[in-house]
């Protein structure tokens, strides 16, 4: 207050005011950064907090299943039903993968056109032991950009008929390479 | 009588408080919009429930799945054509008389020989708020949507199809 009494006090004060108000200012913009962050990492998103990992969990559900469905899904081959289990050890034996590789394009193209206007490109990989011995790739990767697939969603299966009885892993990335658009919904909400 | 002197030392000390009083109002008025960006009031999770929603008709023994009673076992995925009813639907998923939680439309679409099944979930609910889908506010409602690659056991045969599932939950 002693200082206020003169012009050179007020300005003293007018300093001390403004580096305070910037300093201020700087405690604010880290708060902001470290928060934003935390928030980040504990699976919400921005002040419309969502629950992510809620959808990040039923997705890998999602495939899970198609996974499982597709592989339990039954073919005719030579007029002889087959699971695609199946097909897999037959074509193994073979070593012939044709005739699976044209069913599952087959089968996946049936449900991207129930499921969405276009061709989506899914992608399945069979390994045996630490070799990939197949790949398939649906019709809608034709032109289409992968980075990374057949990387998380794997399943194991017996290749029947082999002594002693080996297995393969199976894995499946489905619709990699583009947005999902659903049909009939445009606007809604496609969980 | 104060003197000229006084009087500018009185002048300089209210224009030093009126200036910090500003600085004040402005912390004041930026911690009130961090605390209030940071406080969520309300927390939309209808999407959540909806997906545990289509979770529950799909992976729970005594809904839609098929499941071998003689060994106890669920095949989530595979489902029983016989239980994809709306009776089957109501008894799984009991909300009380009056539902106002939440309404479904499951719909079959077979792959192989075409064709398609539909049964609702809670149909007065569905029948209310399905025209009011999108509408903001207390009376609108949100649908979700969601498509699954199912095998169907019709007959001992597994037939593939696709199931879309639309929940239907009115806004609060």
């Amino acid at each position: 207050m002693r200082l206020a009494k003169n012009k050179r006090g007020f300005s003293t004060d007018f300093i001390a005011d403004f580096f305070s108000f910037l300093s201020f200012i700087l405690i604010l913009i880290l708060f902001f950064v470290i928060f934003s962050s935390t928030v980040k990492i504990s699976g919400c998103q921005g002040p419309g907090i969502r629950v992510s990992m809620v959808g990040e969990a039923n997705n890998e559900l999602n495939e899970e299943m198609m996974l499982l469905n597709y592989l339990r899904t039954n073919v005719s081959v030579n007029n002889e039903q087959m699971s695609i289990a199946e097909l897999i050890a037959y074509s193994y034996l073979d070593n012939n993968y044709d005739e699976l590789e044209e069913k599952t394009k087959e089968i996946f193209g049936q449900i991207d056109n129930q499921i969405y206007t276009t061709d989506k490109c899914s992608a399945v990989c069979i390994d045996v032991g630490n070799s990939r011995v197949k790949e398939i790739k649906t019709e809608g990767c034709e032109g289409a950009i992968i980075e990374q697939y057949c990387q998380e969603i794997k399943t194991t299966i017996p290749l029947f008929y082999t002594q002693p009885v080996k297995t393969a892993v199976v894995s499946l990335s489905y619709n990699v390479a583009s947005e999902r658009v659903i049909r009939g919904a445009e606007g809604s909400n496609r969980i | 009588m104060k003197s000229k002197k006084a009087q500018l030392g009185l002048t300089v000390n209210i224009g030093a408080i009126i200036w910090r009083l500003i600085y004040i109002l402005i912390i004041v008025i930026t911690i009130r919009v961090v605390v209030m960006h940071f406080i969520a009031v309300n927390i939309d999770v209808r999407e959540a429930e909806g997906k545990i929603l289509i979770n529950r008709f799909i992976y729970s023994p005594d809904c839609i799945s098929y499941a071998n009673n003689e060994i106890g076992m669920v095949y989530p995925g595979i489902i029983d054509l016989q239980k994809f009813s709306q009776k089957t639907l109501e008894n799984c998923v009991y909300y009380g008389e009056r539902n106002d939680y939440a309404a479904a439309n499951l719909t079959l679409h077979f792959l192989d020989k075409g064709g398609e099944i539909t049964v609702i979930y809670n149909q007065l609910g569905y029948d209310v708020w399905l025209p009011r889908v999108n509408m903001a506010g207390p009376g609108g409602a949100k649908a979700f949507y969601d498509s699954r690659y199912v095998l169907v056991r019709d007959n001992n045969n597994l037939r593939r199809a696709v199931l879309d599932i639309e929940v239907i939950t009115p806004n609060y």
